[in-house]
């Protein structure tokens, strides 16, 4: 019987989530966009409760009952320091695509998809392999990926009575998957002595939910709106594998204040809460969810006029959201200023927003994370 | 080498052209052959090299053991002159000949002719002054040896005897005529060839040895983690009869049957080109004692989650063309009295974590 003598590469494994995920904003199931439009984030969410192409509050679309839609590409460059390390690096989303239009008078409808979480990162670690028979030491990655995230598909209906209330609701079905990879390579310089590792390993989701809504004009330079979600069951599988967990979609409660003090300006405030402490129920590891409630208010401002009856509009904002996920007994926030522009397009037939967003995060173990959100979002109205 | 025709008359060359006269006596009997001197390789530059030749005519000479007790004094048929090594190898030009005669023995070369005309001779080349020492030289088959001898004693006096030459030529096995073909000439180790034993992996050599190699890899790493390197280490069994600049290249070569295939022997013979798996060929030193380490990784990854119902972990070490050297590397087996010098197997692998949910 020949010696086998087998030598585990386990370490470069590190259980420790922040290294493992690599920042500090996409733990746990990851990180949430907030599920607002273009025009919204320009305003840092506070818009979010009466804005029609933001799948927040259902009964915005009935104040706007034109047929659209609307898509968006949001890339985030984020920066994460370590102490002198520092990193750069870039994530794509698409976290919102909607088309909504008029039925019967008052009526709206909407369908939109948007991103609940995205857990998209990628992680690289370099480290040192014994070569035995060089009698050297070759240099190894080890690398952890993630793409994809849990989505939000929503079917809305909004009636109207008259100018100043609007009542919504809608019906929610969870779906996604994470396509998780774990790669190891070697740098060899004798080809066939290594042979690289990948594993690949995926998550996908399915659950159920419902949120309702309402706005109301009580007077023409005042807005209120209040909405919710009722989390439903989510179903986690693994890979082929049966159900690897059972969960909730966790709740929201939310609520708006908008001014119109002047023309041309409105200015709005919000509040949200989130129960993702319900993530709990499908983590497998040590990771800890919290409730929390975030605020922002922004403004919104007709600037210059371009051509007859085209207004360029100017947003800018402000505001603070708990992020799901408590690390080393830390709370992660996020603190955002934001700044963007609507575009009118082809008579107004069509809308290109954009909006950055810089967001910080409460630095933890030592780590501390900022990134630049853009958002281009463009609104056709056929 | 065969002359299996050996001519036992001969020709007047003036008179009548077309009479036969056989042969009474074997005057001036010689081999005549040519060495490749590009090819020649001595231990020492000043080893004497002297060519021997015996009769080896046998029904069996196909024996290794019986033909290597066939090259001694009472089957001496003759020896050439003392050449230098030195002079003999040409590094330089390499289509250079050298003409090595070998006279032989006249009375056992006409006895043959008048026998059963059957010249079978085995051929040593040795140093003379140092008969340990290694020699290894290739004859060269373009001129083609021959031998040669003159059939009358008119021959010291009559110019007009034509000589009696023969060429290579084999008759056996009449049943099967490729194999008749390939004993015309063939290369034999009759002394320094490596023993086989069970503590021995002998590789290469002639008549050509493989080695069959199976492996009981652990199954929690082989079928489920990843596999980034493995690494077969050989300890040599140093062979100072083989020359210390010769070096010989080792194929391994993955077995593709499965365990119905119950013997080594019968293994050996289903296997492909370490191509297909992508595994480096080694060049080993046989004369040396350096640890011969062979990385199969690719063979590993492709019997990840294989039965053995379906192919076995197996690789076959070969040399390349078999039969065509006598180089021959040798390493201890997994019955070597010092476990440490047993062959082992380094396995770096990646084990699957747990990186789905969080």
């Amino acid at each position: 019987m020949m010696r086998v003598c087998c030598v585990g590469i386990l370490a470069l494994l590190l259980p420790v989530a922040l290294v493992a995920q690599g920042n500090v904003s996409t733990q746990g199931f990851g990180y949430p966009p907030g599920q607002l439009s273009t025009r919204s984030e320009g305003a840092a969410g506070a818009f979010g409760e009466f804005d029609a192409q933001s799948p927040i509050n259902p009964a915005a679309i009935a104040s706007d009952r034109t047929t659209q839609i609307h898509f968006q590409y949001d890339p985030e460059f984020r920066t994460v320091d370590v102490g002198n390390t520092h990193e750069n690096s870039t994530t794509s989303r698409f976290p919102l695509a909607m088309i909504s239009g008029p039925i019967w008078g008052s009526g709206a409808i909407a369908l939109s998809w948007s991103t609940l979480m995205d857990r998209t990162f990628q992680v690289s670690q370099t480290s040192f392999i014994n070569n035995y028979t060089a009698n050297q030491r070759d240099t190894l990655v080890a690398t952890i990926g993630s793409s994809g995230g849990i989505n939000d598909i929503r079917l809305t209906t909004a009636w109207a009575f008259g100018s100043w209330l609007a009542i919504g609701g809608g019906f929610d079905l969870y779906t996604g998957e994470n396509r998780l990879t774990q790669t190891v390579t070697v740098n060899d310089t004798i080809p066939n002595q290594y042979s690289n590792s990948q594993f690949k390993n995926s998550l996908s989701y399915s659950g159920v939910g419902a949120s309702g809504g309402i706005t109301m004009r009580p007077v023409k330079w005042l807005g209120l709106a209040g909405s919710f979600r009722y989390g439903g069951g989510i179903t986690v599988r693994e890979g082929d594998s049966a159900t690897v967990a059972h969960g909730l979609i966790p709740a929201r409660v939310g609520g708006g204040l908008l001014l119109n003090p002047l023309q041309g300006l409105l200015i709005s405030a919000r509040y949200d809460w989130e129960e993702w402490s319900r993530l709990n129920l499908l983590e497998k590891g040590n990771l800890l969810a919290q409730n929390g409630g975030g605020w922002s208010v922004g403004a919104d401002i007709e600037g210059p006029k371009l051509g007859t009856n085209r207004y360029l509009t100017l947003r800018v904002g402000g505001g603070n959201r708990p992020l799901p996920y408590v690390l080393d007994g830390t709370p992660i926030r996020e603190t955002d200023i934001s700044g963007g522009l609507g575009i009118p397009l082809l008579l107004q037939r069509s809308v290109l927003d954009v909006s950055i967003i810089h967001a910080d995060r409460t630095p933890v173990l030592g780590v501390s994370e900022k990134a630049f959100i853009l958002s281009v979002g463009l609104t056709i109205r056929p | 080498m065969r002359f299996d025709s050996l001519l036992n008359y001969y020709t007047d060359t003036v008179h009548d052209t077309t009479a036969k006269f056989y042969s009474t006596v074997a005057h001036d009997a010689l081999l005549w052959l040519t060495v490749n001197r590009s090819g020649f390789v001595a231990t020492r530059g000043s080893d004497q090299i002297q060519f021997l030749v015996y009769d080896v005519d046998t029904t069996a000479d196909t024996t290794v053991s019986v033909l290597s007790g066939m090259f001694n004094t009472a089957h001496f048929l003759g020896a050439s002159g003392v050449r230098l090594a030195s002079a003999l190898s040409d590094t330089l030009n390499a289509s250079s000949l050298d003409t090595v005669i070998i006279h032989l023995d006249t009375a056992k070369v006409l006895a043959k002719a008048q026998g059963d005309r059957k010249l079978r001779l085995g051929i040593v080349a040795y140093a003379v002054n140092n008969p340990s020492d290694g020699v290894r030289l290739t004859i060269n088959l373009n001129p083609a040896p021959y031998v040669r001898y003159y059939g009358s004693d008119a021959r010291l006096s009559d110019t007009t005897v034509r000589r009696v030459v023969s060429n290579f030529r084999s008759v056996t096995p009449v049943t099967d005529t490729s194999l008749l073909a390939r004993l015309i000439h063939y290369p034999l180790i009759v002394q320094g060839a490596i023993t086989d034993s069970m503590d021995a992996l002998n590789i290469g050599g002639i008549p050509a040895r493989r080695v069959f190699l199976r492996f009981a890899l652990p199954p929690r790493i082989i079928d489920t983690a990843n596999v980034i390197r493995a690494t077969l280490m050989l300890h040599p069994k140093p062979q100072p009869l083989q020359l210390p600049s010769d070096t010989i290249v080792l194929y391994p070569w993955p077995v593709v049957s499965s365990n119905k295939v119950m013997t080594a022997a019968e293994a050996t013979n289903f296997i492909v080109s370490n191509t297909i798996y992508s595994l480096d060929s080694v060049q080993v030193v046989p004369s040396a004692g350096t640890v011969v380490a062979f990385d199969f990784v690719n063979a590993v990854r492709n019997w990840q989650n294989v039965s053995d119902t379906v192919n076995t972990r197996s690789l076959v070490l070969r040399i390349l063309p078999e039969g065509g050297t006598p180089l021959e590397a040798s390493f201890w087996s997994s019955f070597a009295p010092d476990t440490s010098l047993r062959p082992h197997v380094r396995i770096q692998y990646v084990k699957r974590s747990g990186f789905g949910a969080p």
